[in-house]
Parts: structure tokens; sequence; C-alpha cells
């Protein structure tokens, strides 16, 4: 693997060369399994040959297939972004070869500020993000919901300017905890039940901070809406679009009068040059959360696969 | 902050519920997956024999005691095969305000009244705005409120709102009178000014149905500088299937989702590896509904 592959874009050949450098030879044969959903995960793979097939189990036990990796691609990426289980069985269909990262090398040489270990967490948001992006879409293409599970779609007037202090909201936040000065380089707006934050296809304009209250991100159908995510206080909202650089995939509502800091992208990419001393806990907790949402996507994605099984069974037989 | 847990499906051991996986009920008195706190204060439980005399009377368990050292529940518990069951272990500020006595104790289930109901939250303000709720109470369930909990007064709210509280109601008549309790407790809020998120976990059983709500009011609003409670919108998660029961080394239902007779809801799953449990979404209640020889989840949203 001599460049970066495609989804890992944005490693020159230096920075490609030490990454290889931190990375050992990994072979899996056809039939084998390279981990199961609910292992600890602690390693990134990179596939140079061969073809894997991602599945998550879903209620009563019933498998379903997310994907395939094939050469050129990468797997197990949730391991250095977030300390979860492993959210997905991958299965060799061939035998498959490649090389594997450990978590733990990893968050070493980020610690230490490695440029390589620093690209590859923006390169992995990115592709957590692409991934999520891909659910989503399989969501909305697929259109396996529960009529009763849509509420009524609202689209109210967006947020306007707030005059509380952003600072004294952020106070105690558990989730914020070492970034919380990530507020005073934001806007605070306050938005009423039902506001509409952003609409699908809308190109964004960085990303809001939940301070108080909550928004929900749904999938428009007709005059309903199918709720993906609720965002509480100290979620992201719009890291989807923020770090894979598309358009907003869902419809962002108020589920609650909320309050939230709004991040400008100017702001954020300023941020990246002026790299104040809490910006790696700041990329740590974007990590944390796109990982969080892909999980989240994945489940409301099993729950519609298993709905529609249920469904389906007496045509089945 | 409390567990709740429920089954509705084919007989089983109520030990392989509340005990044997690795994160059963009675694991998560101290050692919640999903929840920093411990639940101390107390256990519950009603859960239904078809075998039994008077098989629509659940058999009704509650102790002040941590239910983990109660020798007698654990014996019961290696005894009872149950084909409906609701569960509950009480978790409560560490202060001396808090009253704990059996009274207290969940699930809650009225003389006469086939619908029980445990509660995972609490309601801000509910001292305030307690006599509010009285007027939609009916008499008869308003004398039997013998505690001092939001939860037991949520109950008597949804029960009285039941077109028929003596007898068995479909599912969709028992999600109308949560909606209109839940409507009810929105206008006492407002009323009083009460703002504060307020998780509303509950879930109901008589044994023939089960639903399952999993809602807060005003989700993420707190006092400036000064964070009650959790920030994160309570848990609960499902799953189903046949067969409950050890397979593979794991507890779990099998046979997918086709083919399920059985329900299981929880606050958190009663495993460390949940793959194969799912998430009841917030703002939303869930439903089990008999299908034929078959059961089905359905998820209904909730906007209250």
């Amino acid at each position: 693997m001599a460049q970066a592959p495609a989804q890992l874009a944005g490693f020159d050949r230096e920075a490609w060369a030490a990454l290889l450098g931190n990375a050992s030879p990994f072979a899996v044969g056809a039939g084998e399994v390279l981990f199961r959903q609910g292992d600890h995960a602690d390693a990134l793979y990179l596939v140079e040959a061969g073809l894997l097939e991602i599945a998550a189990r879903i209620p009563g036990d019933d498998n379903a297939v997310i994907s395939a990796i094939r050469p050129g691609e990468v797997v197990g990426e949730f391991a250095l972004l977030d300390d979860g289980p492993r959210s997905a069985r991958v299965r060799a269909v061939e035998d498959t070869r490649g090389l594997v990262i450990s978590g733990r090398r990893f968050r070493a040489l980020l610690a230490d500020g490695s440029d390589w270990a620093i690209r590859l967490g923006h390169a992995l948001r990115r592709l957590v993000a692409a991934r999520t992006r891909q659910t989503l879409e399989r969501i909305v293409a697929e259109g396996h919901f529960d009529p009763h599970a849509l509420r009524q779609l609202h689209a109210g007037p967006p947020p306007v300017p707030s005059r509380s202090e952003a600072g004294v909201l952020a106070r105690g936040l558990a989730r914020l905890k070492g970034i919380e000065d990530v507020v005073g380089a934001g806007v605070l707006l306050e938005a009423r039940r039902g506001a509409t934050v952003a609409a699908p296809g809308d190109s964004q304009d960085g990303l809001y901070l939940v301070l108080r209250g909550a928004v929900r991100a749904a999938v428009p159908r007709g005059a309903m809406a199918e709720q993906v995510f609720v965002f509480g206080p100290g979620c992201f909202v719009g890291l989807t679009g923020h770090s894979d650089g598309g358009p907003q995939p869902l419809l962002v509502t108020a589920a609650e009068e909320a309050r939230m800091v709004h991040l400008p992208a100017g702001t954020l990419s300023a941020l990246e040059t002026e790299a104040p001393p809490w910006l790696p806990a700041l990329h740590a907790a974007f990590g944390r959360q796109l990982v969080q949402d892909q999980r989240k996507a994945n489940r409301h994605l099993g729950r519609s696969l298993s709905l529609a099984r249920f469904n389906h069974a007496g045509e089945l037989g | 902050m409390c567990r709740i847990l429920s089954y509705l499906g084919t007989p089983v051991l109520l030990d392989d519920l509340l005990y044997a996986p690795d994160s059963s009920l009675l694991n998560q008195t101290i050692g919640a997956q999903m929840l920093q706190m411990l639940n101390l204060a107390g256990f519950g439980m009603a859960a239904w024999d078809e075998a039994s005399h008077a098989p629509n009377v659940p058999f009704r368990y509650r102790t002040t005691q941590v239910a983990l050292f109660d020798r007698n529940l654990k014996a019961l518990a290696g005894k009872l095969r149950s084909s409906a069951l609701l569960a509950h272990i009480r978790g409560v500020p560490y202060n001396s305000t808090v009253q704990i006595n059996e009274q207290n104790c969940h699930p809650f289930r009225f003389d006469g009244v086939p619908l029980s109901m445990a509660h995972n939250g609490d309601l801000a303000g509910f001292r305030d705005m307690r006599f509010d709720l009285a007027p939609h109470i009916r008499p008869e369930f308003a004398k039997q409120i013998q505690g001092s909990t939001d939860s037991e007064w949520i109950y008597a709210l949804v029960v009285s709102a039941l077109p028929d509280p003596a007898g068995i109601n479909e599912p969709d008549a028992i999600l109308a009178a949560i909606r209109h309790a839940l409507g009810v407790l929105r206008e006492a809020r407002a009323r009083h000014g009460i703002t504060r998120s307020s998780s509303t976990n509950l879930m109901f059983c008589d044994g023939t149905n089960l639903a399952a709500v999993r809602f807060t009011f005003d989700f993420g609003h707190f006092d400036a500088g000064a964070l009650q409670g959790s920030s994160e919108y309570l848990s609960m998660w499902y799953t189903c299937g046949r067969d409950y029961g050890l397979h593979e080394g794991e507890w779990k239902l099998t046979g997918g989702a086709i083919d399920a007779d059985s329900v299981i809801v929880a606050s958190e799953p009663l495993t460390r590896d949940f793959a194969t449990w799912i998430e009841v979404p917030e703002y939303s209640a869930l439903l089990v509904r008999r299908d034929g020889d078959r059961r089905r989840a359905e998820i209904h949203a909730l906007e209250v």
C-alpha cells in the first residue's frame, strides 16, 4: 500500500510512510471472523486484498448484512475514536490480507502530536461521517418505518440570537469536559420548540453545540417526520456534514425550547490553524459523537429491518 | 434513579430474567451499565403464571430490602415460571429526605385493576403540582394512593383515563390513557412554571399487554450552573424473538423477528453484549400486540 487509499485522503507521502511504519500485517481466511459484535475493539484494519462482509445482529438474533469491504478500504475505525465494543461482525468472504493499526499506539502518538496520527484522526472522522450518511441514505430510500412512529413535521422560524451567557450554560456539562472554552468561539442562539435549524440538502455553515433543551434530526415523510437522532445538552448538531463536507442529510428542528452555540465554518477552520490547547479534546469529542451517531443510525436501520421482516413474515410463508 | 424490566411471551423461569444474565435486573442494583447510580431503595415485581390459581391476578412481591441479599426472592425466582413480568429496583437520591417503605416500591397496582406500572425517573416540582392532578383521578383510585411517590400519582392518572380500568384494555386504549395522563402533567407543569427536565420512563403490564414509554418533559433544561440529575435521556431497550434462554453461551431470544412470540423491554439490556437489543426511541412508546401466535412490537411517537 504505497499511498493512502481514497477513504483516508489527506496524507502526503511522508505522513503515509510514517503510518505504515506503525502498522503490522494481518491475514484472515475465507469464512473466518475478523471480529465479532460486542468484542473489545482496539484496532483499525486496512484491506489490501480479498473481501470482507460487515453484518450486525438485530432483535431475535437475526443478522443484517450492512456492507462489504474491498481492497483499498478500511474497517474497524470506531476503535480509534471511541472506547465502545465492536458494533458489528466482520467476516472474510474471500481470503483477505492487509495492515492493522493498534488503537493504543494511535492514541499514544496522537497525544504526542504526531503528524500522521492527527491526519489519521481527521480521515477517520470523515470516513465515519460518510458511513453515517450512507446509513441515513439507506433509511431514507428503504422506508421501512413504522407508520405509528412518525410524528407531525414542525418547521417553525429559525433560531434567533440569545442574550444568555453561553459560558454559564456550558459549565458542568459532562460531555463538554475540557472543551468549555469552545462556546466562547461561537454565537449563542435560542430556538423555540419546532424551530427549523437546518433542512435536508442545505449547505452547512459549521456546527451547533446544544447547551440547553434538545434538537431532533429526522427524515421528512410527507407531512410527517421519522425521528433518527435527539441531541441534548453537550451534543453537536451537524457533525456529519461538517466532517464529510456534504450537505445536511436530515431535517433538524428544536424538539424542546433550545439554546445552542453556532460555530461557523470559518471559526472552526481558524481554530485548526490557531490550535488552542483544547483543540485535541474537541477533536476527540467530535470522534466520540460521530461514532455514537453512526451506532445510533445503524440501530435505527436494524429496528426498521426487524420490523420489515416481521411485517413480511406472512408473505414469506 | 431506578431500573425496570418487563417480559411478555412464553413462560420463562424468573431466575433467568432476574438473576442469570451478566447484567440482569438484580445485578443492576450495584452495577447498571447505563446509569451512574446505585439502586438500593427496594424491589418489586408483578408476575403472571397461567398455571396458577386466578391466572389473571399476578403474583406480587415488594420489599425495601436490597433484593440482591433477599434469599426468599432468590428461592421464589428459582420456582416460578411466568408468561408476563413487570419488575423494578428503586434508586433514589442518597439522603435522608427520601421515604423508603413498601408503599413506595413499584410496581403499583390498585385493587381490581389488572394493569400494573413501574416508573424510572422523577417529576420536578411534584410536591407543588400534585394537588392539581387530583381532579383527574377517579375517587376510587385517589383513596388507594398509599405512598409518597410521584410514580403512584402517574399510575393513578393513567388508570383513571382507561375506558375500563377493571378490564383488560387493548394496547391502543392503554396508550391513549398514557397520552392523556402526560397531557395533564404537561398542563400542571405549565401552571406552576416547572421547566426542569423530568424523566417519565414508564412500563405497564396486565399479563396480556405490555406498553413502555420513553419520555422526558423539557428534556435538557436545567438551572444554569447547577446541573441536577442526568443530562442524558434515560435509556430504554427491547428485544424480541422466541425461546428466551441460554443459547451458545449467551442469554437471548432466538428465531428472528419473523416468528417472535416474546418480547423483553428493560431500562437497559440484560447482557453486556447488547447486539440483539434495540433502543426504544426518545419521545416514543413501545406497544406489544398479539398477532395470531406471534407478538409484534410497535413504536409509537409521543408528542405531548
